[in-house]
């Protein structure tokens, strides 16, 4: 590790909050008081966690249909976006826009496009603002490796570098849009190469691994910084879940069964990958990264408990939403 | 003015062929600048200084091949086998015009189907798409043809023609895709249309090969195309080809170019004729005399004149058939949707 324990912590503890979010969503959603397609990261948290982990909060952040890690990594509210999924007038959007509108503007969180490659020409017009505001901001657009089939991924890649904007587009290659591998759509799969043609700075890393992420992302935001020009940081991990909806194809967080993972060198779980090289680094920080195992899935589900509860309050209250079908109804 | 080393890649004849066709499309842009100032045409969108590339990558091209051009075409048409007089009448917008029968831009859109030339829209780039789809219904049916697609470096701006060349790319199909690069848009200098003017580079971000080449060099033009087309229909896949040119006019009859570009910057454009150019190649090799090129210069722009006052006095599209192919069969009249 090239991180100090407390840095190390920090950047387990979101991709830990991230997943417990999502396997209480997991958990929640059969109980049908949250509704609406949702795009879980359950295997990509290292993505959104190595890269905003080393922004500024001034930095602007704008996301995609799957945008749950990255409105908790750029420091969103978690109360307000389960909120948002229950569609609570405290929600993040104040209920109106659920899982794949999540915003903060007190994180700098910009919002998400589900419209492919929405996130990415968003990116480029945030990246103008910063550079006319003389903030010495930057904008990070992330994409999905199927925004970059689209043609205004490279419209946008093209004008930021045209105009010279500080903009990091990462582009989290999962290998997949939706089923279709990315070979099957492109006969070039290294994304860091076309953006190469448009000269861009461009960078790979392994996101697993959520400190090469960390690092491969501080080297390319400080050429962003101090050159305002844009980059690209290409990012390869495993999608752990379905494309859509509540199911993740790894099991909840256990911490003894995280521990045991964590040494296994061939996992593909960011979680386990980072326990991992926390433990073999800095073996005296076992104590605190059981804690996080252990406290913060239990404090999500808090979460979710009180926001249920509102959620019914508000329903019987309001009366205007018929009581949802019994548990075992089946659709 | 430079020449260059590629001879082998077709014969004398098929050269002085290229000359002539280049002199008619000179000859044609040359007469309709005169009718617009004469206010008899409407409008003309030059191809002057890109018939070296256009000539040789249609060249390459065979019979049974497919043609989609941009806007600018007017040479690569002409070697497909368009004439004089069928411009002309595309030019007058009148009832027998070939190419849209007097619907379409005049002079601006190039559509016939007897020719293999597939009809594009004047949406910049919107054309490349097609043009891979057309591959890719070739590729199914396996009729062994190539299609050429040209476009401007501004239309490498758009998103279509990202998704157009990715599409070709995966699936290998049999493209040529020309960058007819002027370095202009309207009047959007390429500096401000792309940080790497080198539009070549990007093949490699698609996984096909690339190639910059010097559009106002017919055979090194010719050379790179015809391989392009070969490779194409080898089943190896689409080749992203750039070539370098210099727009002698302005953008078109509605634009002015002295507003954008200084008279030095002009004079040098035409210092960069690719027909007096592939002329002085022609007769360094003694393949031409120059008094025989230039009269075959002067015919031609006789021809272009003659074709003119011939098309002018053609019957104009009947009001009542405003309508006819324009929208599908049962819709013209209101029918219900
Ligand atoms: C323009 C557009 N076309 C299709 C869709 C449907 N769609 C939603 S997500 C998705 C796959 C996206 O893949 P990728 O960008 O790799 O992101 P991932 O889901 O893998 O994170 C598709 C095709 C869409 N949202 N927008
Ligand atoms: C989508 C679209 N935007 C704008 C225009 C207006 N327009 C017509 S030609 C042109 C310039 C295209 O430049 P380039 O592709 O380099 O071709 P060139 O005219 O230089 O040969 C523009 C902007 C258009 N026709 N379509
Ligand atoms: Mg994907
Ligand atoms: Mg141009």
């Amino acid at each position: 590790m090239d991180v100090t324990a407390e840095v190390a912590l920090e950047c387990l503890e979101r991709m830990v909050v991230i997943r417990a979010v999502e396997e209480g969503i997991c958990a929640e959603y059969s109980n049908r008081n949250i509704r609406g397609p949702v795009h879980l990261s359950i295997g990509q948290e290292a993505m959104a966690v190595g890269v905003l982990n080393v922004c500024r909060p001034e930095d602007v952040a704008v996301s995609t249909h799957r945008d749950h890690a990255h409105y908790l990594a750029k420091g969103g509210s978690v109360g307000a976006m389960i909120d948002e999924l229950y569609g609570l007038e405290s929600g993040c959007s104040r209920g109106y826009g659920g899982s794949m509108h999540l915003f903060s503007g007190e994180a700098n969180f910009m919002g998400a496009s589900a419209v492919l490659p929405g996130s990415t020409p968003i990116a480029v017009g945030l990246g103008l603002g910063c550079k006319l505001d003389g903030r010495r901001a930057v904008a990070v657009g992330f994409s999905g490796d199927g925004a970059s089939d689209e043609g205004s991924f490279f419209e946008a890649l093209n004008l930021a570098a045209v105009l010279k904007l500080p903009v990091l587009f990462v582009c989290e290659n999962n290998g997949l849009s939706t089923n279709t591998p990315l070979a099957a759509r492109q006969a070039q799969t290294d994304i860091s190469a076309k953006a190469r043609a448009f000269g861009l700075v461009a960078a790979n890393a392994d996101a697993v691994d959520v400190f090469a992420v960390r690092r491969a992302a501080a080297e390319v935001l400080d050429h962003v910084r101090s050159t305002s020009q844009p980059a690209v940081l290409a990012l390869t991990a495993d999608r752990l879940c379905a494309h859509v909806g509540p199911v993740s194809t790894i099991d909840p967080i256990d911490t003894g069964a995280m521990l045991a993972e964590a040494a296994n060198g061939a996992t593909r779980d960011p979680i386990a990958s980072c326990v991992g090289a926390i433990l073999r680094d800095e073996p005296q920080l076992r104590g605190e990264c059981i804690e996080i195992l252990e406290g913060v899935p239990t404090r999500i589900a808090a979460e979710f408990r009180r926001a249920n509860a509102a959620f019914e309050d508000r329903n019987a209250v309001a009366g205007l939403v018929a009581p949802p079908p019994p548990k075992s109804h089946t659709v | 003015m430079a020449t260059t080393t590629h001879t082998d890649a077709a014969t004398r004849e098929q050269y002085l062929q290229m000359h002539r066709w280049m002199c008619m499309a000179k000859a044609l842009d040359d007469r309709m600048h005169i009718l617009v100032k004469q206010g008899r045409a409407p409008f003309v969108g030059s191809s002057r200084g890109h018939e070296g590339i256009q000539v040789a990558s249609t060249a390459a091209l065979g019979a049974d091949d497919w043609l989609v051009p941009h806007y600018r075409g007017l040479a690569n048409s002409i070697v497909r086998g368009l004439t004089m007089k069928e411009w002309m009448l595309a030019v007058f917008a009148k009832a027998a015009d070939p190419l849209s029968a007097g619907r379409n831009i005049p002079g601006g859109c190039f559509s016939y189907h007897a020719l293999k030339i597939a009809p594009v829209s004047q949406v910049v780039a919107s054309w490349i798409p097609k043009a891979s789809g057309i591959a890719y219904a070739a590729k199914l049916v396996g009729d062994g043809s190539v299609t050429l697609c040209t476009f401007g470096d501004g239309a490498t701006s758009q998103g279509d023609f990202h998704e157009g060349v990715n599409f070709a790319a995966v699936h290998r199909l049999p493209v040529v895709f020309v960058c007819e690069n002027n370095s202009y848009a309207i009047s959007v200098p390429i500096r401000l249309q792309m940080a790497n003017p080198d539009v070549a580079d990007r093949a490699a971000g698609y996984g096909i090969p690339g190639a910059t080449v010097d559009g106002t060099d017919v055979p090194a033009s010719y050379a790179v195309c015809r391989e392009a087309v070969d490779r194409a229909r080898k089943g190896e896949g689409p080749t992203l080809i750039d070539a370098k040119v210099w727009r002698m006019n302005s953008h078109t009859s509605e634009d002015n170019h002295l507003k954008y570009r200084t008279k030095e910057e002009i004079a040098d454009a035409s210092e960069h004729d690719p027909i007096m150019r592939f002329v002085a190649w022609l007769v360094e090799r003694r393949w031409i005399a120059a008094e025989e090129a230039a009269k075959i210069q002067d015919g031609f722009d006789r021809e272009a004149s003659d074709a003119a006052d011939w098309a002018e006095q053609q019957p104009d599209p009947a009001p009542e058939d405003a309508l006819t192919n324009v929208f599908a069969a049962g819709r013209a009249q209101g029918a219900s949707v």
